[in-house]
């Protein structure tokens, strides 16, 4: 049988030049990747491979005025689980029982958070305290990696909460002073760079490099924790007493703007608070700086100051009330329908009488045309005061040059309506008046201490002047007359203290009129020559009908009386005086 | 000399397994790969001619097999499997064709030109086989099949307009299977916009580019690859061009590229110089299978063209792939023993006479 022969073919050659030329494409393309495109994929290498972990810095603590611990760090871990290490069953199995029963948690929990995350490492849980994610640490269980963090602690419980606020899992501030101040008080977080697997762990060669963090600075308040819980605590009182649903209580260094105690309600509550409640942005504004309202007739003393610095009035200009005052046909009465008869203007502060707020409002403006407006804005009416807490509400004056503007505005603002306010735009503006006429910035922090030691004050601020210096001491005697007169014992007057105040009831402005719910107010200070401490004391919508002077003045007295003994103010009257 | 480049090889490829699990494993088949290359290399290879058919029926029954009783794995049924031994048909199923389709274009003779006894029953066995291996799916083997059947096709002496008709509806449905499946799908949108999605589809693609790039000339040194640490699926598979480039650099990937080349060529001389049509056409066959294999994995990796998750011949791990080549190995081997026998040795030793002949292919 014959043997078949092969074909002599160079036909094998066509298929070798398709080859050999798409081999000549590869090393072409080879020489591209490894060559000329070397350092772009080396740079991407690196990236990718570089695990960065950032390295929280230690957040600056949060002090009282007198250095008191407020908010402070302690170190604490993250505890996260790499998905890849927990696929073979047994590692699982073995590694979340040991993890779960660390953790108190439910091992198959565990296992299936994992397993349906679709991260490589997948965060367990966040800010372990410190002994539990060091054992965990030294377990060394297969998967888990522990990262150092911080956890922030406040050895006050409460007290202060609303003005301290928290902050996020990120260690990013979310309310308050840690939100304000996020930026100096968390530092500069660190970077550890290590190459790794995709499973996050350190590539057993790869380089470590790691930027230290720097910490944050401490921040020191002007807050008294001391004066802080008295206030958060005759305030929490006050709403109870008067059946209202909330208020606020700030205390202020007049001469200076530093806030000494600053307490609202409602309001931030460590204790209570749960961040799964879908009311709980209602609780993390500060109410004193973002909440307006209509302060009624405590704007009675910016009237009178702005009246007596024009040269309009004087403390004794009388004028005659006939329990009505007639602005273009509308007539407007005083609170209480009363008939006052000839009174001066410190008569008109004590009575509160709205036609006399008017009267001094008129003489300004026939002095001084559009003065009233002018005085409002040199006292810091409808814009921000410049306080240190975040979402500051501005104020609202109905402008002669609005719309919707008519003269009757400009005689109720005299007397605190068509304007609203927030609580500390309000203080800010009375403290101008008794102050020496200085309109100052209301700060909550007093100075900075860096890490290493060196404290930066923060100086008072003043933001403008808004009356004279003797305008000013006349205010203050004024006011004094009103809770100090012959005439009657006024609940707003402290014990041992010379003082000066005036009370606000406000009805709450309703679209088309006005609503039956009230806001009392006293606005008050003490010593009366050299004012220590300015206080707003605001009751909302007291179910029990007291005015201001009858539900909030007694407040400020006695908190007047209280803080300054523990300020080691000395008394100037009553019976310690006398007993010298 | 071919059998030393494989084994070099494989005992190259100790170094990029890392788990011993799967050096041993491989070193296992290796060696039980290479005894078979010297005894296949010292055989005969016409003592597998009128073996052909019965190594098609048992490869095709095996292909269906997979396909009711197969293991499943990674999205498609690969494995034929009892506990640790796993075959693969579809490795070996190129061998098979090879075998086969060569002894039945050398039966063929001139008439591979004509359309009836040469076009259509081709187009019939390869596309019987493809469409068994696609329906696994398995992509990059049948496009393997498709590479080498047509090469061989060619060789044994189809015309011209034969071999456009053949390109043109390979490459036709090929675009249709690519586009079909889902994962195929998002290869090749890897390909063409893996940037989009780095840590989806695009991943392979990019951290194999980003490897070899960052190996440069030089490479990272042995062993120290980045990328073998999960970044690259299948890294001591089909990635395993990558690792090679990450740590040895251009200097080794070049001089690889060029060894596949060699190979090819000498595959080819084999070819041409054989002694008969059986034997050129299973060299051209093997031939071909290792050079588009090794092509259509590197030029998947590089990004010259789609990744279709093809083995590289030799080096990646794969006990039944490197199996199958190192039997090719020693037809090839084999086939050069004999071709190169001056002394005519083969032709007065003809395979018929030494042996007890059960059954021929008729001859037309």
């Amino acid at each position: 049988m014959s043997h078949p022969k092969a074909r002599p073919t160079r036909r094998v050659w066509l298929p070798a030049f398709f080859f050999g030329a798409f081999a000549l494409v590869i090393c072409a393309r080879l020489v591209q990747l490894q060559v000329i495109e070397h350092d772009t994929y080396a740079a991407r290498a690196k990236a990718e491979l570089s695990g960065s972990q950032t390295i929280y810095a230690r957040r600056g603590a949060i002090l009282d005025r007198n250095g008191a611990v407020l908010a402070t760090s302690v170190e604490t871990w993250d505890i996260y689980v790499s998905s890849r290490s927990w696929r073979d069953p047994s590692t699982a199995a073995t590694a979340s029982a040991e993890l779960a029963r660390l953790l108190k948690a439910d091992p198959a929990a565990l296992r299936a958070e994992v397993a349906t995350s679709e991260l490589v490492d997948v965060p367990i849980r966040k800010k372990v305290d410190y002994e539990t994610g060091l054992e965990i640490v030294n377990k060394g269980l297969p998967g888990i990696i522990a990262l150092p963090n911080t956890g922030r602690v406040n050895p006050e419980g409460d007290v202060a909460a609303s003005v301290l606020g928290f902050i996020g899992t990120d260690n990013t501030g979310l309310a308050g002073i840690e939100a304000a101040y996020n930026e100096v008080l968390q530092g500069q977080p660190g970077k550890a760079i290590y190459e790794r697997d995709t499973s996050g762990e350190p590539i057993p060669y790869g380089h470590y490099v790691a930027t230290e963090p720097r910490p944050g600075e401490d921040i020191v308040l002007t807050i008294d924790r001391y004066l802080q819980q008295m206030a958060e605590e005759r305030l929490a009182a006050a709403i109870k007493d008067h059946r209202a649903v909330g208020g606020s209580i700030i205390m202020m260094d007049p001469a200076t703007g530093e806030i000494l105690a600053l307490a609202t309600s409602p309001g931030l509550v460590f204790s209570t608070l749960d961040l799964n409640d879908p009311q709980v942005l209602e609780l993390l504004r500060n109410r004193a700086v973002t909440d307006l309202y209509e302060p009624g007739s405590v704007m009675k003393i910016v009237t009178a100051a702005a009246a007596i610095d024009a040269g309009a009035v004087t403390p004794d200009t009388t004028y005659y009330d006939s329990g009505i005052a007639l602005i273009y046909d509308v007539p407007i009465k005083n609170w209480d329908d009363n008939v006052y008869g000839e009174q001066t203007m410190t008569g008109v502060l004590q009575n509160s009488i709205n036609t006399g707020a008017i009267f001094m409002m008129q003489a300004l403006e026939a002095k001084d045309p559009g003065g009233f407006q002018r005085y409002l804005d040199a006292f810091g009416f409808g814009k921000p005061t410049g306080i240190d807490l975040q979402g500051e509400a501005t104020g609202i004056i109905r402008r002669t040059t609005d719309p919707d503007y008519s003269p009757v505005d400009l005689a109720t603002q005299a007397f605190g309506q068509s304007i609203s306010v927030t609580p500390v735009q309000m203080l800010t503006a009375v403290a101008a008046a008794i102050n020496g006429g200085n309109v100052m910035r209301p700060h909550l922090v007093k100075a900075y201490i860096g890490q290493d030691g060196s404290r930066r004050e923060v100086g008072p601020e003043v933001v403008g002047r808004a009356v004279s210096a003797e305008t000013s001491a006349t205010v203050r005697g004024m006011l004094n007359k009103v809770v100090d007169s012959d005439l009657n014992i006024h609940p707003g007057n402290p014990k041992f203290y010379t003082a000066g105040g005036k009370s606000g009831t406000a009805n709450v402005p309703v679209p088309n009129g006005y609503d039956d719910t009230q806001i009392a107010s006293f606005v008050g200070f003490a010593p009366l020559d050299q004012p220590e401490i300015l206080v707003l004391v605001k009751i909302d919508e007291n179910q029990d009908g007291l005015t201001g002077t009858a539900a909030a003045g007694p407040i400020f007295a006695s908190l007047a009386d209280d803080a300054l003994r523990y300020m080691n103010i000395r008394p100037d009257k009553g019976a310690y005086v006398s007993q010298r | 000399m071919v059998a030393v480049y494989s084994s070099s090889f494989v005992i190259a490829l100790a170094k990029f397994g890392d788990p011993y699990y799967f050096v041993i494993r491989q070193a296992i088949w290796g060696a039980m790969g290479v005894i078979l290359l010297v005894a296949l290399a010292r055989t005969d290879y016409r003592r597998l001619r009128p073996l052909a058919v019965p190594i098609m029926v048992l490869t095709i029954g095996a292909l269906l097999a997979v396909l009711v009783v197969g293991v499943e794995g990674g999205g498609a049924r690969r494995w034929l499997g009892v506990g640790e031994l796993t075959v693969q048909p579809a490795e070996f199923a190129k061998l098979a064709v090879i075998i086969y389709l060569a002894a039945w274009l050398a039966s063929k003779g001139e008439s591979v030109r004509s359309l009836e006894h040469g076009l259509m029953p081709f187009v019939i066995i390869i596309g019987a086989v493809s469409v068994l291996i696609m329906l696994q799916p398995n992509l990059g083997t049948t496009v393997i099949i498709l590479a080498i059947t047509v090469t061989m096709f060619w060789v044994a002496g189809a015309s011209f307009l034969q071999m456009l008709a053949l390109g043109v509806t390979g490459l036709g449905s090929l675009a249709v299977l690519a586009t079909m499946a889902g994962y195929r799908a998002d290869r090749l949108s890897a390909f063409f916009s893996a940037e989009t999605d780095p840590l989806g589809n695009g991943f392979q693609t990019l951290q194999s580019l980003i490897a070899i790039g960052n190996g440069g000339i030089h490479g990272l040194g042995l062993g120290a690859s980045r990328a073998k640490f999960f970044y690259i699926p299948e890294s001591h598979t089909d990635g395993v061009f990558a690792i090679i480039g990450e740590e040895m650099g251009l200097l080794a990937t070049i001089p690889l590229l060029l060894l596949y080349m060699i190979l090819m060529f000498r595959g080819f001389q084999v070819a041409r110089r054989a002694r008969d049509d059986f034997g050129q056409l299973i060299a051209t066959g093997i031939t071909t299978w290792i050079t588009a294999q090794a092509l259509l994995n590197i030029g998947g990796i590089t990004r010259v063209i789609p990744l279709t998750g093809v083995p590289l011949p030799f080096l990646s791990y794969g006990s039944n792939a490197l199996a199958a080549v190192l039997l090719a190995m020693g037809v090839l081997i084999s086939i050069s023993r004999y071709g190169n026998d001056r002394g005519g040795y083969m032709d007065s030793h003809p395979v018929e006479k030494r042996r007890v002949v059960k059954k021929r292919e008729p001859r037309s």
